[in-house]
């Protein structure tokens, strides 16, 4: 059976719509926690659990490279190498930095003289995690298997809103184009948005 | 029921179809910020206010907005120095302000995005509906529509496709993959 333009696109968008359901609910959750809740840092978070790791030290090296060199000797699940920023010394010159994972976030120093790593681990809300995977994309994400098959979820669910979106209107103009609310509700949506950007310049 | 259903789907789509595309472009462009250029461009003014007309932070501030074009949302001000700094914002646009309490002199150095740039103001900035600045408020207010619009569009999209009895098979199939894929892996990512 030959399919028409207009079953070709309706089974695009179906399809599309089915395989990304479960990240489209995520981020309808995200924009709705992000849009009603307090920051995070204003909100409750559990009691950070401290722990302290036997770690030798390698002399003359770098502050960089001493934090990879922990980084690499803790191995952490899902984390990558420490973001530059969060690297620094703290009042007694000891060395700090952060591994963040969606779910939880590292925060270590390093006592050289001690031969121990101190790791405070601090476990984020689910409001929170949300928000982070939300935004894990294969740019961002940490080489672990499971962070990377998220972040091609991700980027597969970017190019599959902007691919709904253009099939969800050839649809509309394919089949119902003279439906007056459809066309008002168009029309609403259009014009709501230049008003604002409008209002906003 | 089904005709209901397939209106609601159809109207929210279109009437949010822009705002969700806002929402996509703005991730290619977070996730692949090499794809877009995007240069701010910056402005600054310098003028005297006399600190006996402005008795209080605020009153500065809403004297910037009276009779000098400020717009926004007054963020939190800092004691300098020689004075204050706060910075008024609305989406795409942030002013800084630096007020020196002798002199009364007033630097402003505002930042106005560009058209990629304002699309990932969107996308960052307009959580939140009760920000003390309308324009700001119905940005936000836009943000929770797209949001429950997602969750809605979701819903009313698996019962038209439930009805419809020729994609059963693969859509079942494209549906097992996403929670299997989505679900699992959120599970994953939250216990690890």
């Amino acid at each position: 059976m030959k399919l028409t333009a207009n079953q070709w696109i309706k089974k695009v968008h179906t399809y599309l719509g089915l395989v990304n359901l479960t990240i489209l609910l995520i981020f309808g959750i995200v924009g709705l926690s992000a849009s009603f809740l307090k920051p995070p840092s204003e909100r409750e978070r559990a009691e950070p659990e401290v722990r302290n790791i036997d770690y030798v030290a390698p002399g003359d090296l770098s502050d960089r490279a001493l934090v990879d060199h922990a980084f690499e000797a803790l191995d952490i699940p899902l984390t990558q190498p420490a973001p530059d920023w969060s690297i620094h010394r703290d009042d007694q010159n000891y060395l700090g930095f952060r591994l963040p994972t969606p779910a939880k976030r590292h925060d270590i120093v390093v006592f050289e003289n001690e031969s121990r790593l101190q790791v405070t681990t601090t476990t984020l809300d689910i409001w929170d995690a949300l928000f982070r995977m939300h935004e894990l994309t294969l740019n961002h994400a940490a080489p672990d298997w499971r962070t990377q098959l998220w972040a091609l979820y991700i980027e597969v669910s970017i190019w599959s809103l902007i691919l709904m979106v253009a099939s969800g209107i050839l649809l509309w103009l394919t089949s119902r184009p003279k439906l007056r609310w459809a066309q008002l509700s168009f029309a609403a949506g259009i014009i709501s948005f230049i008003a604002l950007w409008a209002f906003s310049r | 029921m089904h005709k209901l259903i397939r209106n609601l789907h159809l109207f929210l789509g279109l009437f949010l179809c822009l705002f969700v595309l806002t929402y996509a472009v703005s991730s290619l462009q977070i996730a692949y910020p090499g794809w877009f250029s995007s240069s701010p461009t910056s402005t600054e003014q310098t003028f005297v206010i006399s600190p006996d007309s402005v008795s209080t932070p605020r009153a500065l501030a809403k004297e910037l907005m009276d009779h000098h074009g400020l717009r926004g949302r007054l963020g939190e001000i800092k004691n300098t120095n020689d004075g204050l700094e706060f910075e008024i914002a609305r989406t795409g646009t942030y002013s800084k302000i630096r007020y020196n309490t002798e002199t009364g002199q007033v630097d402003i150095r505002t930042r106005a995005n560009d058209f990629p740039g304002m699309l990932r103001a969107i996308h960052f900035s307009t959580a939140g509906v009760q920000t003390g600045y309308w324009l700001k408020n119905l940005w936000g207010l836009f943000t929770v529509l797209v949001s429950i619009a997602l969750i809605l569009l979701g819903g009313t999209g698996i019962y038209l496709w439930f009805h419809n009895h020729t994609e059963r098979l693969t859509g079942t199939i494209l549906l097992a993959v996403s929670l299997a894929w989505g679900g699992t892996l959120t599970v994953l990512l939250l216990i690890a």
